[in-house]
């Protein structure tokens, strides 16, 4: 009997691995500890959520992961490598759309592939192709500022997988959506998530997001950020906002973050 | 004013129509134009590829800032006519010379204000440039270039009217061409018809280049915005 077969869990590799990750901010009237200690993994087609109170260093984390922080203690390994930096490995969705307002949507997204080794033909299909799985088909040559908020956040969910990224990282990209358009996003979102097979971190301070969208939950405490629990979501997709079980992990949650 | 005044100090409105007539039609104008163009635009070509630079490069780095800042301020407050003059000195009667009075009059100007222009680049966009790897020839194009887009063209409007101001002033100390030259040449003949028909056709050019290419490209450059219907 091999080894493969007895531990077939631990054969797998995670995508990310974050050990012992401290991250200080300095500045002139003292250091914050914006995260302490935290230590995480994330397996191949994960979807992990992480919640919190504000100033609990989810979104800290998130950019950590996006190379978008410098210095920081401990080790952040994906796919086995060391982070340095940002890279296309990784797409990231803000929760402000961070599309560019003096380029149209196609050439917004062609920003992800304009630095890479591949045909201009080759490019405008992929764009066009990402334009129309995130439903923006007709308005690839439409400015930023002709479009609806939530168009605005598919075009930059289709920028952020243009690049055709192993992880993909959403700080927050609902918070800033009405009620309806958010839950139509969730949807598309899961949607795309399907499609592809990346996994997915989702910093989010809406737990209903959350479990409607992933698997395991990471509830972080504030100052210093640190991993209070880890909560599963083992519910078949899609899953129902108001059954009991869902409920009852949304009240988990909310026990959790001392409400 | 100039038809109760009719003297030789005030000339007659149809004197001056009379001489604009003829400067334009035997051709001397649109001559004499395309030399002092000419000479503009290459001293404008040069101030903006080192105002370009140099304000991209202390709008980025505060050490360059520190180092460059001064020059920049001294450069402000020296007058066109002191470059004009230094210029017909160092370089005589050559097209070095009309080139750098031109382009050390605009530079200054240009690139302070190319300088604040980059301190209102999006702190996010910048990250965007930074997750996508872009070059820093994709940064100057995608991020720096739009954001510079409204001081660019403000800095090119101040530009060409302070340019005029020093062409001129050189071609009347030190060039024996141009529309500067002609003005000279009027003046020394004591015909104020004369050098008022060049300064209304130089104005006549100016409005056309303002309306005509400035307001073109800036319509151009800004289509992207968002227009308020109130």
């Amino acid at each position: 009997m091999s080894l493969v077969d007895s531990f077939p869990a631990a054969t797998i590799a995670p995508a990310l691995a974050i050990e012992h990750v401290s991250k200080r901010f300095s500045s002139r009237t003292g250091t914050v500890v914006a995260l302490d200690d935290v230590s995480l993994t994330l397996e191949p087609n994960e979807s992990l959520a992480i919640v919190g109170r504000s100033g609990c260093g989810k979104s800290t984390l998130l950019r950590l992961i996006g190379g978008l922080e410098p210095d920081f203690e401990g080790r952040i390994r994906f796919e086995g490598q060391d982070i340095a930096g940002p890279g296309l490995d990784r797409g990231i969705v803000f929760q402000d759309h961070r599309l560019f307002p003096w380029l149209t949507i196609s050439q917004n997204v062609g920003i992800a592939l304009h630095e890479a080794d591949m045909p201009e033909a080759q490019k405008r299909q992929r764009v066009a192709e990402h334009i129309e799985l995130v439903g923006l088909s007709g308005f690839g040559d439409a400015f930023p500022h002709q479009l609806s908020g939530g168009m605005l956040q598919r075009a930059a969910i289709a920028r952020a997988l243009t690049a055709d990224p192993r992880l993909l990282l959403l700080d927050e990209p609902f918070g800033a959506l009405d009620a309806f358009n958010k839950i139509n996003l969730q949807q598309e979102l899961l949607r795309i998530w399907h499609v592809r097979h990346i996994p997915m971190i989702l910093v989010t301070h809406d737990l209903e997001e959350a479990i409607y969208l992933c698997d395991r939950i990471v509830v972080l405490s504030p100052r210093p950020g640190r991993i209070q629990s880890i909560v599963p979501v083992t519910l078949s997709r899609p899953r129902d906002r108001t059954s009991p079980e869902f409920t009852s992990i949304r009240k988990e949650l909310l026990g959790q973050l001392g409400f | 004013m100039a038809r109760t005044l009719a003297n030789p100090l005030v000339p007659h409105v149809a004197e001056i129509g009379t001489e604009l007539v003829r400067i334009f039609s035997d051709g001397s104008f649109f001559r004499q134009l395309q030399v002092t163009l000419g000479r503009v635009g290459l001293g404008f070509v040069f101030a903006f590829i080192l105002s370009l630079a140099l304000g991209i490069a202390m709008g980025r780095n505060k050490y360059v800032a520190r180092f460059a800042e001064p020059a920049v301020l001294i450069g402000l407050t020296v007058p066109g006519l002191v470059w004009a003059l230094l210029c017909v000195i160092w370089f005589g009667i050559s097209l070095t010379t009309s080139t750098v009075a031109v382009a050390l009059s605009l530079a200054p100007p240009l690139t302070l204000s190319i300088a604040q222009g980059l301190k209102t680049v999006s702190a996010e966009l910048q990250e965007i440039t930074a997750v996508y790897q872009l070059s820093w020839r994709a940064r100057l194009r995608f991020l720096w270039l739009p954001t510079l887009y409204p001081f660019l063209l403000n800095g090119i409007r101040i530009g060409l009217s302070m340019a005029w101001k020093v062409i001129v002033l050189v071609e009347i100390f030190g060039l024996s061409s141009g529309v500067g030259y002609r003005l000279n040449v009027e003046y020394s003949s004591m015909n104020v018809a004369g050098v008022l028909a060049w300064t209304i056709g130089f104005a006549l050019v100016m409005a056309i280049l303002e309306y005509g290419f400035i307001g073109g490209l800036e319509r151009r450059l800004t289509r992207w915005r968002r227009v308020a219907a109130v």
